[in-house]
C-alpha cells in the first residue's frame, strides 16, 4: 500500500465530493473510492467524516440522495448534484484554485531581502 | 432534478426510518471495502478485520447523520405540508369565486354573526372588567351580605361593626374601608343646590390613593359622633360653585340644614365605586351613631397572593365569633344571617344583568349564524355531491376531499372574520355613540387589536368545527350512488337535517325577538302607563324655601302660586309638593318603629319622604288603595299617606288604615318624632326602571313641612312650548327668584331610564340581525329546495297542477318549518326571559304581547323569505324542466 497518505481537510472534502458526484449519480463507496483513485491513492478518506459530510451537503440541497441497485445488485443510497449543488462546485473550485496557486506561488517565491 | 421524486414521499406512510437508512448505507460501504480487499488477495475474514480496523469507530459519525436525516425529515414534511396547503387554498379560493352569490350570503352572514358578538364581549369587557382606578386595584374587592327574597339574590350592606373588628383580627386584608352615598341640599335660601355626597371615614383617600388637592383630610376627631362638622369638596364642584377659588378653606356652608367648614378639596382623579348613583360634589365624614347598627358599603384590598375565597372565609370566621349579626329590615323581622360575598366594585348589579343578558343574546345570535353557515356548506355540499364523487371516482381520497372541504370553509371564516373585525369596530363605534354619557367610554385602540382578536378566533373555530361537520356530512354519503343516480334526488337525511338546522335557527331568532320586544314593552310601559302615575304633560316649576321663612309665608306663597297656576294658558290641573314625582324624591334613612315593635337594632332603610297637598293624589292620578286624603288639619293631627310597600312592610297582610308609626332616627340635639297615623295607603312610584324593588314612601302634609326645601308646583300643561309659559309664571311669581327649575317630569324620568334604553337599543338590534339572518337561511333552504324540487314542479304542472297550486307547496314548506321554529323558539322565551326578570320592572316574562308579536313577526318574515322561490318555482316551465337533466 502506497504511504504515507495525506488526510484531508472537511472543507476540501465537500468540494471533492461535490465534484465527485458531478460525474453522475453515486453512492457512497463509490465516491470514496473515486476521489482516491483520482488522488491516486495519495488522499485517504475518512468514513467517519465522508457520511456525515454526505448528509450535510443533501441537507443544505446541494446533492440530493436517492435509494437505488448498485453494480453487484444491493441497495444502495445514491447521491446526485443538484442545480445548486453545481453553482456551489463553481464557486468552490474556483476558490480553491486561487488558494492553491497562492500557496503554491508562495512555496515558489525566491529569497529576497527583509528590506 | 433538484426535486425528490413524488413516490419518496410515501415511504414514510409504511415507517420510513432514519436510523435504519443511515445502517443500511453504512452497512454497503463496509461490504464494498471488504470486497474490495479480498479482491486485492485477502481472506474474507482477514478482509473484514482490516476493515473493521481502517474504518475505526463509526458511531459519532453514524449519530451525526441520523440527526441530519431527521432535520431533512422535518423540511420534507413541512414542504409536503405548504404544498398541500398552497393548493388546498388557491382552490379554495377558486371554488368560492365561481359561485359569487352564495359566498357573499355566507360572508355577510359570518361578518354579521361574529362582528356583533366580538362588539358586545369588548363592550362588556370594558364595562365588566373596567377597574377603578385605586392603587393596586386588582386586590379591590367590597364586601357585601348577600341574602335571598322569595328565591332572588339580593346584596346589602355590612354592619360597621364587623367593619371595626376586621380591621383588627383580620390577617388576609390590608385595608378595609366603609364608605356610603348621600344627597341633600347645599346652601340658603335661594341659592340652594342639590348636590351628591359620598361618606368616608378617614382612611378611604389613602385607600384610593390620593391627597388633598388644597386643604387636608377629615381627621379622626371629624369623622366621630358629636365632633366637629367638615366638608370636603371634590375639584368639579370646586370648580363649578367656587371658581377654583383658595379662598373657599375655612369657609362655612349650610348642607341640608347644617352648617359645616369646608377643610379641602380632592382632585378630580378621585372616584367611589359608582351605584347607579351622580359622581359625588362633596364628601362627607361617616359618622356612626352610637348603639345603633349602621350597614354600610364597604371596599377592602385583599393582601397580595391571597384569593378572595380565602379572605372571605376569614371575614366570615371573624364576623362569627364577634357574634356581629345581620341587622333587621323592620322591626318584626329575624335578624338576616350574615353571608359575605366578595365581589369586584365594578360589578354593578343592574349593568351586570343587562350585560349577562346581551351576552345570553349575542350567545344566540352567534348560534343562529353558525347554523345558517352551516346549512349554507351543507346545500352547498350537496349540490357539488357530483363535483366530489368524480373527484372521487378519480382517485382522491376521502381524506384529501375532506381536508379540502375544511381547507374551503376555514378560507371562508378567515375573510368573513376579518369582515367582522370591521364590523365589530364599526359597531363599537355605533354603541359609544349612543352609550348614556354615565358610561365609560368603549373605545381604546387596543380595545380595535382585542376585537380583531376575538372575531379572527371566532371565525377559525366556527368554521373549522362547521366545515369539518358538514365535510363529514356531505364525505360520509355514498360517493358512488350519487354519481350513477340523477343529482335532483337529494338524500333524504341531509333534508331533514337542513330542515332541522332552520328550525333552530327560527327558534333562536324568535327567543331574540321575545326578549327584545319584552325589554321594549317595559320600557314603553314604564314611560306610559306603569310609574305609578300619570306623567303626560306633567310639568315641574320647584321654587328653592329658605328655611327662616315663617310657616305663615310659606303657606302664603303656595297660596300665591295656586292661583297664579290657574292663569297659565292651557294649564289643567296644578298640585303642590315638595319634589317632582318619580326621580329623585328626597331619600332618607329611617328606621320605623311602631308601638308593637319598638326599632333597637333596626335598621334604617331607604325612605322616600314626600310632603303633599291634598289634591296631589288626584292630579297625578294616584288612586288611593285604601282610606282617603288629607284634609284641614291633617298636619297637626299628625296624619300621613303610606305607600302599599311599606304599609306591607310595617304590618304584613294586615289592614295599615289608623295604625301608628315613628321614625325612630332623629338628628342629635333634636326631639322624638311625633307618632304618625295612617290615613290612607296609594301605590308604588316608580323611582328608576333600574330599581327592582320599590322603595318605601311616606306622603306628609304640605304644611306639616318645616325643613329648607323647596316647594313644586306640579301643573299639567297642554299646547305649544310649556317651558315658555312656565319661565313667564316663575318670573310674576318671583321675580328676584334664582334657583327655580322647570323641567318636564316625563323627560326627567326620560332621562334617569337611559341605560335601560341602551341596552334596549342593542337588544333591539341583535334581534333584528338574529331575525335577518334566519331569513336568509330559510330562503337557502326554501331555495334549494325549489332548486332541487324542479323536476318534480315540472311533473306536477305537466299533470294539471296550478301555479297557485305549486305556490302552496312550496310556501306551506317554509311556513311548516317556521311555524315548528317559532314553538320551540317560544318555549325557549318562557325559560330565557325569566332570567332577565329583573329588568322587566312589573312586565311578566310571559307577557302575551311580546310573545304574540314576536311569533307573528318572525312567520311573516318567514312568509317573505319564502317568497323569492316561491316565484321562481311557479315560474318553472313544464317542458324545460321536465326535459333537463
Amino acid at each position: 500500500m502506497p504511504a504515507p497518505e495525506i488526510e484531508i481537510l472537511r472543507g476540501t472534502l465537500d468540494l471533492l465530493i461535490l465534484k465527485a458526484v458531478s460525474w453522475g449519480p453515486a453512492h457512497g463507496y463509490a465516491i470514496a473510492r473515486w476521489i482516491e483513485q483520482a488522488a491516486d491513492d495519495v488522499l485517504r478518506i475518512e468514513e467517519g467524516s465522508l457520511y456525515p459530510a454526505l448528509h450535510r451537503l443533501e441537507t443544505r440541497g446541494w446533492i440530493a440522495a436517492e435509494w437505488g441497485t448498485s453494480e453487484n445488485n444491493r441497495r444502495a443510497k445514491f447521491y446526485t448534484l443538484t442545480s445548486k449543488g453545481r453553482a456551489q462546485l463553481h464557486v468552490e473550485a474556483a476558490n480553491w484554485t486561487r488558494f492553491a496557486h497562492a500557496v503554491f506561488a508562495v512555496l515558489e517565491a525566491p529569497p529576497e531581502p527583509a528590506s | 432534478m433538484t426535486k425528490p421524486p413524488a413516490w419518496r414521499r410515501y415511504l414514510r406512510f409504511w415507517g420510513a426510518n432514519v436510523a435504519d437508512d443511515v445502517d443500511e448505507e453504512l452497512r454497503f460501504h463496509v461490504d464494498m471495502r471488504v470486497q474490495e480487499y479480498m479482491a486485492r488477495g485477502l481472506m474474507e475474514e482477514e478482509a473484514r478485520r482490516a476493515v473493521t480496523a481502517r474504518l475505526g469507530d463509526l458511531d459519532s459519525a453514524r449519530a451525526e447523520c441520523v440527526e441530519l436525516g431527521k432535520v431533512r425529515e422535518k423540511h420534507a414534511r413541512q414542504a409536503d405540508f405548504l404544498d398541500g396547503l398552497r393548493a388546498d387554498v388557491s382552490f379554495a379560493f377558486r371554488s368560492l369565486a365561481r359561485t359569487p352569490g352564495w359566498t357573499a350570503v355566507a360572508l355577510l352572514t359570518i361578518a354579521l354573526g361574529i362582528g356583533a358578538t366580538t362588539t358586545v364581549f369588548s363592550a362588556a369587557d370594558t364595562l365588566l372588567f373596567r377597574t377603578i382606578p385605586y392603587p393596586h386595584s386588582s386586590r379591590v374587592y367590597m364586601i357585601l351580605r348577600e341574602f335571598t327574597i322569595d328565591g332572588h339574590e339580593a346584596f346589602a350592606g355590612v354592619p360597621l361593626s364587623a367593619v371595626r373588628e376586621w380591621r383588627e383580627h383580620a390577617r388576609t386584608i390590608e385595608s378595609v374601608v366603609p364608605f356610603g352615598r348621600s344627597s341633600g341640599l347645599l346652601g340658603t335660601g335661594a341659592d340652594t343646590i342639590t348636590f351628591h355626597a359620598a361618606l368616608i371615614d378617614t382612611g378611604f383617600l389613602a385607600f384610593a390613593g390620593v391627597h388633598p388637592l388644597i386643604g387636608r383630610n377629615f381627621t379622626a376627631d371629624e369623622t366621630s359622633y358629636g365632633g366637629p362638622d367638615a366638608v370636603l369638596l371634590t375639584e368639579l364642584f370646586w370648580r363649578r360653585q367656587y371658581g377654583g377659588s383658595r379662598d373657599v378653606l375655612g369657609k362655612v356652608v349650610e348642607i341640608s340644614g347644617q352648617p359645616r367648614t369646608i377643610i379641602g378639596v380632592v382632585p378630580a382623579s378621585f372616584s367611589v365605586p359608582d351605584f347607579q348613583s351622580e359622581p359625588p360634589d362633596v364628601l362627607l365624614p361617616l359618622v356612626i351613631i352610637p348603639n345603633r347598627t349602621y350597614g354600610g358599603l364597604v371596599l377592602a384590598r385583599l393582601k397580595s397572593g391571597v384569593s378572595p375565597a380565602i379572605a372571605t372565609a376569614e371575614l366570615d370566621a371573624i364576623a362569627k365569633r364577634a357574634s356581629v349579626t345581620g341587622p333587621r329590615i323592620a322591626a318584626n323581622m329575624e335578624p338576616m344571617p350574615m353571608q359575605l360575598r366578595l365581589m369586584r366594585p365594578q360589578d354593578r348589579l343592574e349593568i351586570r344583568q343587562a350585560l349577562v343578558m346581551l351576552t345570553g343574546a349575542v350567545a344566540l345570535l352567534l348560534l343562529v349564524a353558525c347554523t345558517n353557515i352551516a346549512h349554507l356548506l351543507l346545500a352547498r355540499g350537496a349540490t357539488r355531491q357530483r363535483e366530489l364523487a368524480v373527484r372521487h371516482a378519480l382517485g382522491a381520497d376521502r381524506a384529501r376531499l375532506l381536508r379540502q372541504l375544511v381547507t374551503e370553509s376555514i378560507v371562508l371564516a378567515l375573510i368573513g372574520g376579518a369582515l367582522a373585525g370591521f364590523v365589530g369596530w364599526v359597531g363599537l363605534e355605533v354603541l359609544n355613540a349612543v352609550r348614556p354619557e354615565r358610561l365609560v367610554a368603549l373605545s381604546h385602540v387596543s380595545r380595535h387589536n382585542d376585537i380583531l382578536g376575538i372575531a379572527s378566533v371566532l371565525a377559525l373555530a366556527s368554521g373549522l368545527v362547521i366545515g369539518l361537520l358538514a365535510a363529514l356530512r356531505i364525505a360520509h354519503r355514498e360517493l358512488g350512488t350519487s354519481l350513477r343516480a340523477g343529482a335532483s334526488s337529494a338524500a333524504p337525511g341531509g333534508r331533514r337535517l337542513r330542515a332541522t338546522l332552520v328550525v333552530g335557527e327560527v327558534a333562536l331568532s324568535t327567543t331574540l325577538l321575545v326578549g327584545a320586544l319584552l325589554l321594549i314593552h317595559a320600557v314603553f310601559d314604564l314611560q306610559h302607563t306603569r310609574l305609578g302615575f300619570d306623567a303626560r304633560d306633567l310639568w315641574a316649576v320647584s321654587f328653592p324655601v329658605a328655611q327662616d321663612d315663617a310657616p305663615a309665608t310659606r303657606a302664603a306663597f303656595a297660596t300665591l302660586l295656586r292661583e297664579r297656576a290657574a292663569r297659565i294658558p292651557g294649564a289643567e290641573h296644578a298640585t303642590l309638593a315638595g319634589s317632582a314625582p318619580g326621580i329623585g324624591n328626597w331619600v332618607a334613612l329611617s328606621s320605623f318603629e311602631t308601638p308593637e315593635h319598638p326599632a333597637d337594632g333596626v335598621e334604617p332603610m331607604g325612605t322616600s319622604q314626600e310632603v303633599v297637598s291634598a289634591d296631589y293624589f288626584s292630579v297625578m292620578k294616584m288612586p288611593l288603595l285604601a282610606g282617603r286624603t288629607f284634609d284641614e288639619g291633617a298636619a297637626a293631627r299628625h296624619e300621613v299617606i303610606i305607600n302599599s310597600s311599606l304599609a306591607h312592610e310595617l304590618w304584613p297582610g294586615g289592614d295599615a288604615i289608623g295604625r301608628r308609626f315613628r321614625n325612630a332616627v332623629h338628628a342629635p340635639g333634636r326631639p322624638a318624632e311625633e307618632w304618625q297615623t295612617v290615613i290612607g295607603v296609594v301605590p308604588d312610584v316608580v323611582r328608576s326602571l333600574v330599581e327592582t324593588a320599590a322603595q318605601p314612601a311616606t306622603y306628609q302634609p304640605l304644611d306639616a313641612a318645616n325643613d329648607a326645601g323647596r316647594l313644586t308646583l306640579l301643573v299639567r300643561l297642554h299646547g305649544e312650548d310649556p317651558a315658555a309659559r312656565l319661565r313667564e309664571f316663575a318670573s310674576t311669581v318671583r321675580p328676584d327668584a334664582r334657583g327655580d327649575v322647570i323641567e318636564s317630569v316625563r323627560e326627567k324620568i326620560g332621562r334617569s331610564m337611559a341605560e335601560p334604553r341602551f341596552t334596549m337599543r342593542v337588544l333591539v338590534v341583535f334581534a333584528l340581525l338574529g331575525v335577518l339572518l334566519s331569513a336568509i337561511g330559510l330562503f337557502g333552504v326554501i331555495s334549494y329546495n325549489v332548486g332541487q324540487r324542479t323536476r318534480e314542479i315540472g311533473v306536477r304542472m305537466t299533470l294539471g297542477a296550478t301555479r297557485a297550486s305549486i305556490a302552496r307547496l312550496v310556501v306551506g314548506d317554509g311556513i311548516r318549518l317556521a311555524l315548528i321554529g317559532t314553538i320551540v323558539g317560544l318555549l325557549g322565551a318562557v325559560a330565557a326571559t325569566r332570567l332577565i326578570q329583573g329588568l322587566l320592572y312589573g312586565v311578566s316574562p310571559l307577557d302575551p304581547f311580546s310573545f304574540g308579536l314576536g311569533a307573528v313577526s318572525l312567520l311573516v318574515i318567514s312568509v317573505i323569505a319564502c317568497a323569492a322561490p316561491m316565484l321562481r318555482a311557479t315560474a318553472v316551465d313544464p317542458v324545460i324542466a321536465v326535459r333537463a337533466e
